[in-house]
């Protein structure tokens, strides 16, 4: 894959930007729990009616949730998919018990190695993660020998998502996005191991304020290929500094999971509504 | 027992495992765990490393707060760990002793299964997160959990989310996993484990008899030598931390059906 232009703007819409994800598609999702899901363009997503999608990312709340409330997903890789004190999710329940969604669970670990072998051009990533347990019939996971010492591994094959969205703080028209604080979870991980990278951003800014603190550039402008710009884009999961999650909005989707009708509704308004 | 006296008795049995030489973690949904390292920083083990959520490294958080994975969890840390890069290699190194586990099926040599129950109407549940990661790499597995009956303590798990002691004695260790379930901390009793790797009945919560433990595990547990032991109940002194460390009571969440 030959990078993308760094000298021409990367900016488009949130539509435009969904419209780009074919269906079919295996999306990387960034996001933990309720930290940092770049929830306005799954909404979008939704918005345009994207179908059989293949949802990766590695521990999810309502990242998973909407786009199979949606009906956007089809097949979801992860290793949870919880609200915590909130709940679990009756909505992401409902649809693998009755065979609607094909879920590849993967222990935390096992699934970021994936992530991470295509991510550094690898065919598989070893571990000793998940020995002896029924996870390593997922596919994409195989115990082997180790050629050193004769241990028992576990290879996790690559996984490269077609696109991957993630949510960040800002970034410049040309790709260089930067976040404020600690990068903490897997969203770069989930980011350079696909295809093609969506980056959703609170803010656009001058190249000169990505120059004036380029320690905070944790993807340079070569590495993506679309820059939304999202305000408030994770609502209602956080986005800190910036804004806190939103429970009672996660509390309301939870409470809506157990009824289909209940969750287009839900979907309806937060797909209609700016973010708030 | 009450459910909320239920809650601080476990509590203060999961801080009576904790010494300050470890270095424990905790995942998800994990509010027993919590309220027991912040009862046992303040009192029997006040040097324990925590590093909360997996995230932030001897945090200075004051009170539970919803998501255990929180960046709440994480306040006044000393440090913060990139999960790819720096908590992964210090578990795969061996650096962090002590992880605590729950699931909806523990068997009898303490493997874990939070992803499907089998049957004629299958339930899917919510995966397992990294336990299955943990429980291989982090030698110190504390279990806990809030619904000691048949439908959870079965002889053997339906699916192998996290690993204890496998399917026999010396299993764990050809695999080359470290140490293994140490504990087991229920609304009944507290337990742990024989040399071979099977559950066994450590003592019993004030007013629990044995009968009805053993008619609400589904497998026959081990015994300890002599008299079983009746689980301590919290201080006075205990109380009051537990209920300052958790005045919005998310650890009774916990016993929600």
């Amino acid at each position: 894959m030959s990078g993308p232009d760094a000298s021409r703007s990367k900016l488009v819409s949130i539509e435009e930007a969904a419209a780009s994800v074919p269906d079919g598609a295996v999306l990387g999702v960034g996001g933990v729990m309720d930290q940092m899901v770049p929830a306005r363009f799954l909404l979008a997503l939704a918005g345009r009616g994207a179908r059989d999608l293949h949802a990766v990312t590695v521990a999810a709340s309502l990242s998973v949730d909407l786009l199979v409330g949606a009906g956007c997903a089809t097949q979801v890789s992860c290793a949870i998919v919880s609200f915590e004190d909130l709940g679990t999710s009756r909505l992401f329940r409902r649809r693998v018990e009755a065979g609607e969604l094909r879920f590849h669970e993967y222990s935390e670990l096992t699934l970021l190695n994936r992530l991470s072998a295509a991510m550094n051009g690898l065919p598989f990533l070893p571990t000793r993660a998940a020995l002896g347990t029924d996870i390593l019939a997922t596919e994409g996971l195989m115990e082997f020998e180790c050629p050193f010492t004769g241990a028992p591994l576990v290879a996790c094959s690559a996984l490269a998502p077609d696109v991957s969205v993630i949510h960040a703080h800002r970034a410049d028209a040309a790709g260089n996005v930067q976040l404020d604080g600690k990068h903490i979870w897997h969203d770069l991980v989930i980011a350079k191991a696909a295809g093609r990278l969506i980056v959703t951003v609170e803010e656009v800014v001058a190249e000169a304020e990505i120059r004036a603190a380029p320690e905070r550039t944790v993807l340079p402008a070569f590495a993506v290929d679309a820059v939304v710009e999202a305000p408030r884009g994770a609502w209602p999961t956080t986005c800190r500094p910036r804004y806190e999650a939103d429970r009672e909005a996660l509390r309301a989707w939870v409470d809506a999971g157990a009824d289909d009708a209940a969750v287009a509704q839900l979907l309806g308004r937060w797909t209609a509504e700016p973010a708030r | 027992m009450s459910d909320p006296a239920i809650a601080d008795l476990m509590v203060c049995a999961l801080a009576d495992c904790l010494t300050s030489d470890e270095v424990c973690t905790n995942g998800a949904a994990s509010f027993l765990p919590v309220a027991a390292i912040g009862l046992a920083r303040r009192t029997g083990a006040p040097a324990l490393t925590h590093i909360g959520g997996a995230v932030g490294v001897d945090p200075r958080w004051q009170e539970l707060s919803g998501s255990t994975v929180g960046p709440a969890y994480w306040e006044g840390a000393a440090a913060l760990l990139n999960h790819p890069h720096e908590f992964w290699p210090f578990v795969g190194a061996g650096r962090i002793t002590t992880i605590f586990h729950r699931a909806a099926q523990i068997d009898a040599r303490g493997n874990l299964n939070n992803s499907e129950i089998h049957g004629e109407r299958p339930v899917r549940l919510p995966g397992g997160a990294a336990m299955g990661d943990t429980a291989a790499l982090i030698p110190r597995v504390l279990i806990w959990s809030t619904t000691h009956d048949r439908r959870t303590f079965v002889d053997r798990v339906d699916y192998r989310t996290c690993p204890g002691y496998l399917d026999r004695p010396g299993q764990r260790e050809a695999l080359g996993m470290p140490g293994g379930p140490d504990r087991v901390v229920t609304d009944l009793a507290t337990m742990d484990f024989t040399p071979e790797g099977r559950m066994r009945l450590r003592s019993l919560h004030p007013g629990v008899d044995l009968a009805t433990v053993e008619e609400r595990t589904g497998f026959e547990l081990a015994m300890p030598p002599g008299e079983v032991p009746t689980t301590r109940e919290p201080t006075p002194a205990e109380s009051d931390l537990i209920a300052a460390l958790d005045p919005a009571g998310y650890r009774f969440g916990e016993f929600r059906a």
